[in-house]
């Protein structure tokens, strides 16, 4: 659910760490650095060799689990990191704490990433990870499975920041097992130098005879259907199963029609940046960065609402040093760190007073409605209703035979 | 004294094999651990039944193998198609590339071999995903087609099926272009040569010995390209749309998204069979000379 950098450095490094099957949406915005930026081949893949994939945490070994140590499976990318790879807020907890934190990158998508650890699971093995940030529906999932453990809040007094918004999830309402690690808003994206204009309705993407063949949807399920429900007037919070199925009819009309062009994951970046893509859904953090290269490039919250979605904090069951994992939360919870991590990432930051902070950091960003939404915008996002194993199993299969598979 | 030396030699026949056994032990274990566990793994997992959540169990439930065929059949034929056609392009694309590398680039010859492997230094997404900027709606290629008028303004070459061959053909060139290259290099040229000799004409050389003698090369070439050209995922994610995925893309979708094991497994099986059968027979006919 992340964007990424579109460093090209760290594009490549991604890319030549992952070249494999099921790319996820933040790996595939950096190759907009490559694709929709000419980077040359030859350098970014020396300048590639030079970068730390596992995020250059300031931490130790990958199996380290003593008491001083712990490992955190996250987004790549999706801390802070400086031009070195090394992320300068695992130095500040360590040198605060004592505690080392290996920073592994290894979530890139949430499906490969349940897929590689179920077995561990399964089996009551567990994972070398003391915490991890998958998507929220995953964790809802993991929840579901027993495989995630409830929170010690007296070890995380800065939880008291978590921004109202954020309170009382569908996939964990009372928040007893997560608290939010970034929230990312699916919406329109546009590139006006090839449309000539803003688009803010989901309807005029999909029926606008000026873009056909030139917009792109998601290949995630909640984002395209949660996008789509709330243009048909429904709930994605809430929705039945004739809702739902009125959005894969929207997507099979959309698609005979010759509207769309294809499905992406964040890979819509190379194509929207490039004109190939007039407009599509996207993430809004994914175009924060791509605006910042093209100001032409903008997102939108449709104006019949957008969905968010969030990446969590868990620890799961059975993890070494639950204690130093709880302590890296409150860490992340105070508005300073929240604040210096938001400036890079530019996700919407889940936590109180680093709005103030982010004056100080970047006062544009501070005023970023995609960073630190204000009341009005908040109203705008819906989340997507949390569903039981067998029904997201019953969904994602009628949406995959939809979008062609 | 004359019995020693023929003890000896006893004691050393019957150590060779024992040492053979020795030395085929790594590469037995290599392929146990790495394909025969995980190939035995995976037919077992095609033959379960139940669900994600109740669970999966072996029920030899061999139903699996017709409904996942009939169900995505489609996807079947057009793996097959969209491969059988970039290894046909990589063919006459690699020949003749091979066989100028071989026989006139002179002492250029390993230079050239050396940039046909170079992509290779890059990752094949990172190959892939420059397709994106070539076919570019605003690249070149699509702006000389728009302007000769093979193209219409709103067309486009991206996201279709043209796009995923091309990128199928690019990503796997050099496993054609090798072997050819290797068995052309390796070809006695005197035996052109002869043929010259003999009054052949330079085509009816080629025909008769030069082709025939590289066939050892294009077989190698031709099957190092389809078999992962076929189950290849990423061209038809990248560069193609919904109606032009391939069977891997569904495989990759039932494993990871809808979490259908057996399904995901026997598809992942029958596009073995699938490629195994007619590569055999192929292999077969080709090294008994019916296809020269």
């Amino acid at each position: 659910m992340a964007q990424e950098d579109l460093d090209p450095r760290n594009a490549l490094a991604r890319l030549l760490a992952q070249s494999g099957p099921g790319m996820g949406r933040r790996q595939f915005l950096k190759n907009a650095a490559m694709a929709g930026f000419g980077v040359t081949a030859a350098g970014t893949l020396l300048a590639a060799c030079s970068t730390d994939t596992s995020g250059g945490g300031s931490g130790g070994g990958t199996e380290d689990t003593s008491s001083n140590s712990l490992v955190w499976a996250n987004w790549p990318l999706s801390v802070d990191t400086d031009s070195n790879g090394k992320i300068p807020s695992l130095a500040q907890f360590k040198k605060q704490t004592g505690i080392s934190v290996k920073y592994s990158a290894e979530i890139n998508s949430n499906d490969e990433w349940f897929a590689k650890i179920q077995p561990l699971m399964n089996s009551d093995q567990g994972i070398p990870a003391s915490l991890i940030s998958p998507t929220d529906w995953m964790g809802g999932r993991m929840i579901d499975l027993g495989w995630v453990q409830p929170l010690d809040f007296d070890r995380i007094p800065n939880s008291k920041n978590l921004l109202p918004a954020f309170e009382s999830p569908p996939f964990d309402a009372d928040r007893e097992y997560s608290l939010a690690w970034q929230g990312w808003i699916a919406g329109i994206a546009v590139n006006t130098e090839v449309t000539g204009r803003d688009i803010t309705s989901v309807e005029e993407l999909l029926t606008a005879p000026d873009l056909k063949g030139r917009v792109s949807l998601l290949s995630e399920m909640r984002e395209t259907t949660g996008l789509l429900m709330l243009s048909n007037g429904a709930d994605p919070s809430d929705f039945t199963d004739e809702e739902f199925n009125a959005a894969l009819d929207d997507i099979t009309e959309a698609l005979d029609s010759g509207q769309l062009r294809r499905f992406t994951g964040n890979d819509y970046a190379p194509d929207l940046a490039q004109g190939n893509i007039a407009a599509c859904f996207a993430w809004a953090g994914d175009v924060v960065q791509l605006n910042n290269d093209n100001p032409k490039i903008k997102f939108f919250i449709p104006d019949t609402g957008a969905v968010l979605l969030e990446d969590v904090l868990m620890i799961p069951t059975g993890a070494d040093n639950k204690v130093g994992a709880e302590e890296l939360i409150n860490f992340y919870y105070d508005p300073e760190i929240a604040a210096q991590v938001a400036s890079y990432v530019n996700a919407f930051c889940p936590v109180e007073g680093a709005q103030e902070a982010m004056k100080k950091l970047d006062p544009k960003l501070a005023d970023n409605q995609l960073i630190f939404p204000d009341k009005t915008s908040m109203e705008q996002m819906h989340g997507y209703m949390p569903l039981d194993t067998e029904q997201a199993v019953d969904y994602q299969s009628e949406f995959e035979k939809t979008i062609g598979l | 004294m004359t019995t020693a030396p023929v003890a000896n030699g006893d004691t050393r026949r019957r150590r060779l094999p024992s040492i053979a056994y020795l030395l085929l032990l790594p590469g037995m274990a290599w392929l146990g651990f790495f394909f025969i566990i995980p190939l035995v793994t995976l037919v077992q997992m095609s033959l379960q039944s139940g669900s994600f959540v109740e669970g999966y169990t072996f029920t030899a439930e061999f139903s699996n193998f017709p409904e996942a065929i009939g169900d995505y059949s489609a996807w079947f034929i057009r793996s097959f198609m969209y491969s059988g056609i970039a290894t046909v392009l990589a063919l006459i694309i690699g020949y003749p590339l091979a066989y100028t590398i071989a026989f006139r680039a002179g002492r250029f010859k390993y230079l050239l071999v050396t940039l046909v492997v170079a992509p290779f230094f890059a990752s094949f997404l990172v190959r892939t995903i420059a397709w994106t900027s070539i076919l570019s709606d605003t690249g070149i290629v699509v702006s000389v087609l728009r302007s000769v008028g093979i193209l219409g303004a709103q067309d486009h070459l991206l996201a279709t099926p043209l796009a995923v061959i091309c990128g199928l053909t690019y990503n796997f060139l050099p496993f054609m272009i090798l072997p050819i290259f290797l068995s052309l290099d390796r070809l006695d040229i005197s035996m052109v040569d002869a043929a010259e000799d003999l009054y052949a004409s330079a085509f009816s050389a080629f025909r008769k010995v030069t082709f025939p003698l590289s066939l050892p090369g294009v077989v190698a070439g031709t099957l190092l390209t389809f078999i992962p050209a076929a189950g290849d995922f990423i061209n038809a994610q990248l560069l193609g749309n919904s109606s032009s995925l391939m069977v891997g893309n569904v495989i990759d979708s039932q494993f990871l998204r809808v979490l259908d094991y057996p399904t995901a497994a026997a598809l992942s099986v029958t596009l073995m069979i699938l490629i195994i059968v007619p590569v055999s027979i192929y292999v077969r006919k080709t090294s008994s000379g019916e296809l020269v």
